[in-house]
């Protein structure tokens, strides 16, 4: 497997070269001509892969050679290259870990702003992460989902096509928090993404034209979808949004070529609509049983009992699995659905190719507090006392991280990684919460005070990085504390059936917000960055060890990825709370797009003083001398390099 | 009194005597009464009752209860229910008086409705917005008449709004717009044609003191 | 004389008034109690009234005999003799008093040993009403609203048991029911006049009681509240059955709604799924508004209007159209179906068994 040469926390990772790979891969899809590179430092030459010649470059020669980007294309899109980014995560592991070395610990100070794009969709909430590939940066605006494709290859990346699917309005008065979209996954020359008014569409990569577009759900009903679809040896799995509507939460896979439906498996209901069979071997006794996502709920009140997989999917080609969360529990009033209401608020292990479920664990069962399980679930290979496993880490909202063996589903680690107060720990032997007395939310009718976190979480969605060559997880935690009072709440087919008034407030400290390297393995906080304002955005981690963060009043930051110091940052337009990526340009050099606009959950902060308002553009920024020229005083001013065509190859 | 004394005993005695008679009657018949009663069987005002009040006219609605004082809805009511968007076409008679306005009652009910219909879901329980719009502003993208409101309620409105018109009686969507206006979500008819070109300024939120205007927080 | 009789009159009319008033059914006599607490305050109250009965017995015929004797002794005028020493009469009158002073004491002696013992008895037993005899298993929250009686059924052992219906109440026989009393608007009063006492319910605190069947049956619960438009009619069926009865009765309750076979009743799930659903539940459909009732097994629920009108296509139809007019100030409004709709809508509803 691996050798644990160094016991030290930093250094626990198995490694699995396969740079080669990777290599031919990024020849093939780029042809990038080196030349450019040459005035910089060597960690902007094109072959830089993984960590090996950053060393030069970081103070981290202690630390090996990475693991997860290093695991093999199988954890790649097909014909991804290291300056590509074809998925919201980069790759199926979920570890948004860039593997360019351009930008590092020592040059990120010299960021500058590049160029910016408006998708003029100011109105809701951008919580997408764009993709690159081919020279193409591919957006998704939120409602009305229009897809944006710009090219890079000239000066200001201009649009090349745009496609607009006009989904319904209804969709907009459906979504329980903001007509988002979490963005696209690029797959065989397709751009493939889900539109709210619950249809999956993929759209021709290179011109913009709809291939197919499959309808999956009925708006009306309170059905919407969000999430980004992840693709994988040709199956396109997409989950449906609509906790706070009385949906059933399902997972379908859907043919990559053409759309169609393979499969659907729900999260609530009987083991057939379940998909759970002879395969599926749970590793905690509660969760054995004969239809338990029915008979741990009221009579039918599974059907309206949510569970819906509305954050990220992640995929191990190796076990070939699928590995995604489930949402809340519906409705929020716990009141109304005594028992253990499965399988929502957990996490579901399926066979990638027929969704059969392998294994399940639920992070908060019988959930009181709208503590969702859809965060991503990042896999990596750890050290846990002494034995590397095979683990996935899901930072929950419930303030929990957990580090789950994911063959088996057994917890290995769950601490908190933020400010809680709801449970005092995790049981060891059931894995169950041991709730706080004084916390539980039923009988309804009553304010229960300062309950941490809120229903918004320690993290919600926002994804964050892993860094294979720290070993660290970076998390944009949230220190937010709510009021809660359970309301009696009825279904009716399109309202809302949520059932819960709340009123939230900052938690100890006073800042909504922190930026955390997080150690999985431990279980332990290494170090954190304070926020004022909430942080809400995605985290990004890249070889050069430097990870990217935003916060809800606009500020874009980049911090050395050991110590946790702030390197660099920028004040945007508005709110941050997509995620960051980077990529190379045509020109070979690396950027780090964002998009700023601020909505979503973040709008539970929006009475803070200094909340920004809210905004619709994407801000691309590279180091100072790779700005590409547009006044030539300025370039010049900028810095000594030599006058290149900026962009214009 | 200038009876003697002899009558006078008499009348005392007498009196007595009836007072005796009485309690002693009124525990027999007391005692009679509850111990007779074991007979009887439960349904009695059940089916009896029932099948007597059949209503005469079970196909047509029923009007009896929803005639008190209601406008003819006429147009409302008959308004095709879906996405009907755009004030531009609003053609509505934005001086029907809500039947229900002040009737605390009524509030109380539409506060109810308001509730178990699930428009707090997205309107707040304190009608401060959420994923629909604030109700409590002066600002209605559909007009915030009365009239208007019940139009909004009846028909939906095209990002989500449901046509509630399709599920509950006229009568029941007043309610829910009186409770609305007690919250001070309104503006008088009088106001509705300034109000759609959201021309209504601070004089006018402060000289009708139900609306939170900026001088009246 | 004629004052008196027209007194004994209006109090004989009055007492006779008041039976009839009592709504004479066999099954909300409290006398004819069939419950734990119940017996024990039957008991109670038929031992004071006997009491009660006894005193009474004794001051009328103490004071018909007083009457008797003293009748020709108050022929003389009394108020001169009174004031002239030596004189017999007087001496006798004297005398008298003062033996009469004796049986004061007597009398004093025996009203407080009766009401010692009756107060007593009555604290006893009270007591022993307020308490169930052992922690009960089940319990019961029990919500009042204008005009009807939600009824949620609870294990705390066991969380899946949970169901929910209206207007209706099943006992298992010798185990004791803890019962959370709410009310969703103003005050009432839940009682079952066989089981057990009456306890208010008041808007914004639980108040908690107990019930326990002591043997098989059916009675009629209700809302004792006075003060209100609908509280007479807000009727609750009250079922005591074995153990394994309750057991199967709750089991058939936990389950969903059948789904509806016939064309009718499934065009009529789709009208109710539209209109009845905004305030109506029926678990395992599309409909569960919480304003009204829980409609999942309404069928095999023997009336319908809380206690009103008994269950059948006629009523149900009927009170769908015109609620109010029947039962004034029901909430439940006037829902205008057409004939097609209605006859769907009551198909359907006969099929919630």
């Amino acid at each position: 497997m691996t050798e644990r040469d160094d016991r030290s926390s930093r250094s626990r990772r198995p490694r699995r070269t396969a740079r080669g790979a990777v290599a031919i891969a990024i020849a093939a899809v780029l042809g990038m001509t080196t030349a450019a590179c040459g005035t910089k430092d060597d960690a902007g030459r094109v072959p830089s892969l993984g960590a090996t010649p950053a060393t030069a470059a970081t103070p981290s020669s202690a630390f090996a050679a990475p693991a997860v980007a290093a695991r093999g294309a199988a954890w790649l899109p097909p014909g991804a290259g290291d300056g590509d980014w074809l998925m919201p995560s980069r790759d199926y592991a979920g570890t948004r870990y860039s593997p360019l070395t351009e930008i590092t610990t020592g040059n990120a100070a010299q960021l500058q702003l590049a160029w910016t794009f408006d998708d003029g969709e100011s109105h809701y909430g951008h919580e997408m992460t764009p993709l690159v590939a081919n020279n193409t940066m591919y957006i998704v605006s939120p409602f009305p989902n229009r897809a944006f494709a710009l090219d890079l290859t000239k000066p200001g990346a201009p649009v090349k096509w745009k496609y607009e699917p006009n989904p319904s309005p209804i969709a907009i008065g459906k979504a329980c928090c903001d007509a988002v979209n979490r963005g696209a996954a690029l797959y065989d020359g397709k751009l493939i993404y889900n539109l709210l008014d619950d249809h999956t569409v993929a759209v021709d990569a290179a011109t913009g034209k709809e291939l197919w577009r499959t309808k999956l759900a009925n708006v009306e009903d309170g059905t919407t979808m969000t999430m980004a679809p992840l693709v994988a040896d040709g199956k396109v799995y997409v989950g449906n949004s609509g906790g706070e509507m009385g949906v059933a939460g399902w997972l379908a896979a859907l043919d990559a070529n053409s759309g169609k439906e393979l499969w659907r498996a729900y999260s609530v209901g009987s083991d057939s609509l379940v998909r759970i069979g002879a395969e599926f071997k749970p590793f905690y006794a509660w969760m054995r049983g004969k239809d338990l996502g029915a008979t741990t709920w009221p009579a039918g009140a599974w059907k309206h009992g949510a569970g819906a997989p509305w954050g990220w999917v992640t995929y191990d080609p190796e076990l070939k699995q699928i590995f995604y969360g489930t949402s809340n529990t519906g409705p929020w009033n716990a009141d109304q659905r005594p028992g253990l209401n499965l399988w929502t608020s957990g996490v579901f292990a399926r066979n990638a190719a027929d969704g059969m479920a392998r294994w399940a664990f639920v992070f908060t069962p019988h959930n009181e507090w709208d503590y969702d399980g859809v965060n991503e679930n990042i896999l990596v290979d750890l050290p846990v006392n002494g034995q590397t496993r095979k683990v996935m880490v899901q930072f929950n909202r419930n303030g929990f991280a957990y580090t789950i063996d994911r063959t088996t589903g057994e917890v290995l680690v769950a601490k908190p990684f933020g400010h809680e107060n709801w449970a005092s720990g995790i049981d060891p032997k059931t894995a169950m919460p041991i709730v706080n007395a004084d916390k539980h939310t039923v009988p309804p009718g009553r304010w229960v005070r300062d309950i941490c976190p809120a229903d918004i979480g320690v993290k919600d969605f926002e994804p964050s990085a892993f860094s294979p060559r720290t070993g660290l997880f970076y998390v944009t935690v949230q220190n937010i504390c709510m009021d809660y009072k359970g309301r009696e709440t009825g279904y009716i087919a399109g309202t809302p059936y949520w059932g819960a008034q709340m009123t939230r407030h900052v938690g100890p400290g006073g800042n909504y917000g922190e930026f955390v390297a997080f150690d999985a393995a431990t279980g332990k906080k290494v170090w954190g960055i304070p926020e004022p304002f909430l942080t809400y955005s995605g985290a990004l981690v890249t070889a050069g060890d430097v990870a990217f963060y935003g916060t809800v009043d606009g500020w874009f930051r980049a911090v050395d990825a050991r110590s946790g110091k702030v390197l660099w940052s920028r004040k945007l337009g508005s709110g941050i709370i997509g995620a960051p990526m980077s990529y190379r340009g045509p020109d070979g050099h690396q950027y780090v797009a964002i998009a700023a606009g601020v909505g979503g959950g973040a709008m539970t902060t929006a009475s803070q003083p200094g909340f920004p308002a809210r905004g619709s553009t994407y801000y691309v920024f590279t180091l100072g001398q790779n700005v590409p020229a547009t006044t030539p005083s300025t370039a010049g001013e900028q810095s000594g390099a030599p006058k290149k065509e900026g962009g214009k190859p | 009194m200038t009876t003697t004394d002899s009558t006078s005993a008499r009348t005392t005695a007498a009196r007595a005597a009836a007072l005796a008679v009485a309690l002693l009657g009124c525990a027999a018949v007391a005692l009679a009464s509850l111990g007779g009663c074991r007979a009887d069987t439960q349904d009695v005002r059940g089916g009896a009752v029932g099948d007597r009040t059949l209503p005469q006219r079970q196909a047509g609605p029923a009007k009896a209860a929803d005639t008190t004082g209601l406008p003819n809805e006429g147009i409302l009511a008959n308004v095709a229910i879906g996405d009907i968007a755009g004030v531009g076409n609003n053609t509505l008679d934005a001086t029907i008086r809500n039947p229900y306005v002040g009737d605390m009652a009524a509030i109380k009910e539409g506060h109810d409705l308001f509730v178990g219909m699930n428009c707090a879901g997205c309107h707040g329980y304190d009608l401060k917005g959420g994923m629909g719009p604030d109700l409590t502003d002066t600002y209605w993208r559909y007009g915030g008449s009365p009239a208007d409101i019940y139009k909004s309620v009846f028909e939906g409105r095209p990002q989500g709004m449901p046509a509630w018109g399709r599920s509950i009686p006229p009568a029941l969507v007043w309610k829910v717009v009186a409770y609305i206006q007690s919250k001070g979500g309104a503006y008088p008819a009088a106001l509705a044609d300034r109000g759609r070109q959201g021309d209504l300024g601070d004089e006018d939120t402060t000289s009708f003191g139900t609306l939170k205007g900026r001088n009246n927080p | 004389m004629s004052a008196g009789r027209r007194r004994v009159g209006r109090l004989t009319t009055g007492a006779l008034l008041s039976t009839a008033l009592a709504a004479c059914n066999g099954t909300t006599s409290y006398l004819d109690a069939t419950g734990s607490a119940g017996r024990a305050e039957g008991t109670l109250g038929w031992w004071l009234t006997v009491v009660a009965s006894v005193v009474v017995l004794f001051v009328c015929v103490a004071v018909l005999a007083g009457v008797a004797r003293h009748r020709g002794e108050r022929n003389a005028p009394t108020r001169d003799a009174a004031d002239e020493p030596g004189d017999e009469g007087a001496g006798a009158h004297r005398r008298e008093v003062r033996s009469g002073l004796g049986w004061i004491y007597v009398g004093l002696a025996v009203t407080v040993v009766v009401l010692l013992v009756t107060f007593a008895g009555t604290m006893v037993t009270l007591n022993a009403a307020s308490h169930p005899p052992r922690t009960p298993a089940l319990t019961m929250d029990v919500i009042g609203h204008q005009w009807w009686w939600e009824v949620r059924y609870g294990d705390p052992a066991h969380p899946d048991f949970a169901f929910t219906t209206a207007n209706e109440v099943h006992l298992p026989v010798g185990e004791p029911v803890r019962v959370r009393l709410h009310s969703a608007d103003v005050i009432h009063s839940f009682w079952l006049p066989q089981i057990a006492g009456k306890t208010d319910v008041i808007p914004g605190q639980v108040n908690e009681t107990w019930l326990e069947a002591r043997q098989p049956g059916t009675s009629r619960g209700m809302c004792a509240e006075y003060c209100g438009l609908q509280h007479a009619v807000m009727a609750l069926a009250v079922t005591a059955e074995s153990p394994a009865e309750f057991a199967r009765w709750a089991q058939s309750r936990r389950a969903p709604a059948a789904a509806p076979t016939a064309p009718e009743a499934q065009a009529g799930q789709v009208v109710f799924a539209r209109t009845c659903g905004v305030c109506h539940a029926v678990a395992g459909t599309n409909a569960l508004g919480r304003l009204g009732p829980d409609l999942t097994h309404l069928a095999s629920r023997p009336t319908i209007g809380a206690g009103m009108l008994a269950n059948t296509p006629t009523n149900l139809a009927s009170w769908i159209t015109n609620a109010p007019g029947l039962k004034e100030g029901a909430r439940m409004p006037a829902i205008p179906l057409d004939g097609d709709q209605l006859r769907a809508v009551v198909a359907y509803l006969r099929t919630l068994r």
